[in-house]
């Protein structure tokens, strides 16, 4: 797939090249396939094998589920790459633009250290969720990988505030990311 | 410290973390994680637990939301709706449909005076039923009308005005990505909001087109009459767009008539709507790749929202403060409508800085419990929250359509813009005035309509 609506660019750390590159292919590559396989086997599922032939494929319900949760797994650390993720700018646009640094430097600590605990606590059910019967309704499959799945992206997601704040400190402020 | 105290200060704090521009769902998150921290140990105590074991039980407790409750919204059978829909539109946005659709408005009544401000706001009421957003309807209708209206000397103020009203469309008719985050929080039937939706979009955008009227009636110079189609060119224009209104019909008629769920109807959209762009040869890996961005990125901004909105919701509801609110609430001698007028009056002003789905996921905890011990019909209230956000969208200062119709006429001054916008403003009081009046406008469809 052409990607080069986010390539990311050049005068960003080698390292954080690799990590939005990472990042964006996910989206990219697992999103999109996520998206046709839930427009896709909905379709087929109602049209064709409910409606046509009234035989719903069994368990249909339990996969989208799964895909949903993947899908908004990877959503969220490519969501902070892209600012997706809705802020409220007022008071900061009233305020100059080292206390803005400054504040925007705060909240991302705090956001960081909150998604790695976030992170940490989902590694952790992920363990706990075989052994507390988590499980789909019709085919019984453990949430325990998405659980893992939504542990590793809230941890890249914290990762690309890490690397924001470090734009802050060392360039005061957070460059573009990807060229367009 | 009361547990009164602890949600007052929780909501303090959320407002200090989103002021300071932290995410609004990862503000709620935080918030919602400590709050829950402190207000669920401090009901512990309050019940004669030692302080040690019951803050030690109340960690646990936090915990296992916050993991619960992540796992709750990114599982939720009907939330699939959200990337679906998102897809359709975004599919929609690439297939030059949005041209098609002004095109026909615009032989249509594009000859009246002021007729081409008339096409914009059919066109975004039309685009709104595909794309579910009103910015990206502003957007994309701003893009194909702007040069338009410019082209045949129209005013700025009419034409940027009828632009960002006619987007704010998205958050009202069906499929509104607001409505379903409302849906979501309130525990409504989606499908019944979407119906509910319906009538009062209608309308509005009847209201609007009076609004543009009398505009012209105002100032007449702002809006010169266009050409006069052929009756061949009409007929070619409508045909053009005759796929896309299919769309729009089977998603909303199949919803209506129990042929589709929410979820079904939103992949059956997405579908037809991809097998249009493909058939106008727009699909390609760069288009494709735009759609995904969008798609994936529009997820993430709404389910990280929900989620901080999930585990924002029991700290809330742990420091008993929308039950106190609604205690003080129903003994002021103001009798329900009284009420109803305040609530509105909270997100006429707060729509004035804050945008609006951020807005309703902040209030909801709130507010929800308000609507539903007076007996309000929830369904109904949705609706006068989804206008009364319009309402905040192209309120100044912080009007998000008016900023996104900058961004495409950045030579417009934004007093003009929001010179434009007035008219569309008080269509948008009236229209709530008539909800309130006339429940039924809104509530027809969703008790007529078959299955959920």
């Amino acid at each position: 797939m052409d990607t080069d609506t986010h390539k990311p660019v050049k005068r960003l750390p080698k390292i954080q090249i690799l990590f939005e590159i990472f990042v964006a292919r996910m989206a990219m590559y697992i999103g999109g396939c996520l998206l046709a396989f839930l427009t896709i086997i909905i379709v087929f599922n109602v049209l064709i094998m409910r409606k046509l032939i009234n035989a719903p494929i069994q368990g249909a319900e339990d996969t989208f589920i799964l895909a949903l949760i993947a899908l908004v797994a990877i959503s969220i650390p490519y969501g902070g790459r892209v600012g997706a993720h809705i802020e409220i700018e007022i008071v900061t646009e009233m305020m100059g633009q080292k206390a803005t640094r400054l504040s925007l430097i705060l909240t991302r600590v705090i956001g960081a250290i909150f998604v790695i605990m976030m992170s940490w606590r989902l590694w952790i059910s992920g363990a706990k969720a075989v052994k507390f019967g988590e499980v789909t309704q019709q085919l019984e499959i453990s949430y325990e990988y998405f659980y893992y799945g939504l542990s590793i992206c809230f941890g890249l997601f914290a990762i690309g505030q890490l690397f924001d704040i470090y734009h802050l400190i060392k360039n005061k402020k957070i460059p573009e990311i990807y060229e367009n | 410290m009361t547990l009164e105290i602890i949600g007052i200060g929780g909501i303090l704090a959320l407002f200090a973390l989103l002021s300071l521009r932290m995410p609004v769902g990862l503000s709620m998150l935080v918030v919602g994680f400590f709050g829950t921290v402190l207000a669920g140990g401090q009901r512990l105590v309050l019940a004669g637990m030692d302080a040690e074991r019951a803050f030690s039980r109340s960690w646990g407790t936090a915990f296992s939301n916050l993991t619960g409750e992540t796992m709750e919204a990114a599982s939720n059978y009907n939330l699939i709706v959200i990337p679906m829909f998102v897809l359709m539109g975004n599919f929609a946005g690439i297939s030059g449909m949005s041209k098609d659709l002004f095109t026909a408005a615009q032989r249509w009544i594009g000859h009246f005076k002021g007729g081409l401000a008339s096409s914009t706001v059919v066109a975004c009421a039309m685009f709104a039923a595909l794309s579910g957003s009103s910015l990206a309807s502003a957007v994309t209708m701003g893009r194909v009308a702007l040069p338009e209206m410019k082209r045949y000397k129209y005013g700025n103020s009419l034409a940027t005005g009828s632009v960002a009203a006619g987007g704010t469309l998205g958050f009202l008719i069906p499929p509104s990505g607001g409505m379903i985050i409302y849906a979501v929080l309130t525990e409504q039937s989606i499908g019944r909001l979407f119906m509910a939706g319906v009538l009062p979009g209608i309308m509005l955008t009847g209201l609007f087109l009076l609004a543009v009227r009398y505009f012209i009636f105002r100032r007449p110079e702002q809006a010169p009459a266009g050409n006069k189609s052929s009756l061949t060119e009409r007929l070619q224009a409508l045909w053009k767009a005759v796929p896309i209104l299919g769309v729009i019909l089977l998603t909303i008629v199949g919803m209506y008539t129990g042929f589709f769920t929410p979820v079904e109807a939103s992949a059956v959209g997405a579908f037809l709507t991809f097998l249009v762009a493909v058939a106008r040869k727009q699909i390609n890996l760069a288009s494709l790749a735009v759609v995904i961005s969008q798609t994936v990125g529009a997820t993430a901004t709404i389910f990280l929202i929900l989620i901080g909105a999930f585990v924002f919701i029991p700290f809330m509801s742990l420091t008993e403060l929308p039950s106190q609110l609604v205690i003080f609430l129903t003994t002021l001698p103001i009798g329900d409508i009284g009420i109803l007028l305040v609530v509105i009056a909270i997100y006429i002003f707060l729509g004035t800085f804050l945008e609006g789905i951020a807005m309703m996921v902040l209030t909801l905890p709130v507010i929800m419990p308000i609507a539903a011990s007076l007996g309000w019909d929830l369904v109904w209230f949705g609706i006068i929250i989804m206008i009364v956000l319009e309402m905040g969208m192209i309120s100044p200062p912080v009007g998000l359509n008016v900023f996104i119709v900058k961004s495409i006429a950045p030579e417009v001054p934004m007093r003009e813009i929001f010179a434009g916008i007035w008219p569309f403003w008080f269509a948008m009081a009236f229209m709530v005035a008539l909800l309130v009046l006339f429940p039924q406008i809104a509530l027809y469809l969703p008790q007529t309509m078959i299955g959920l």
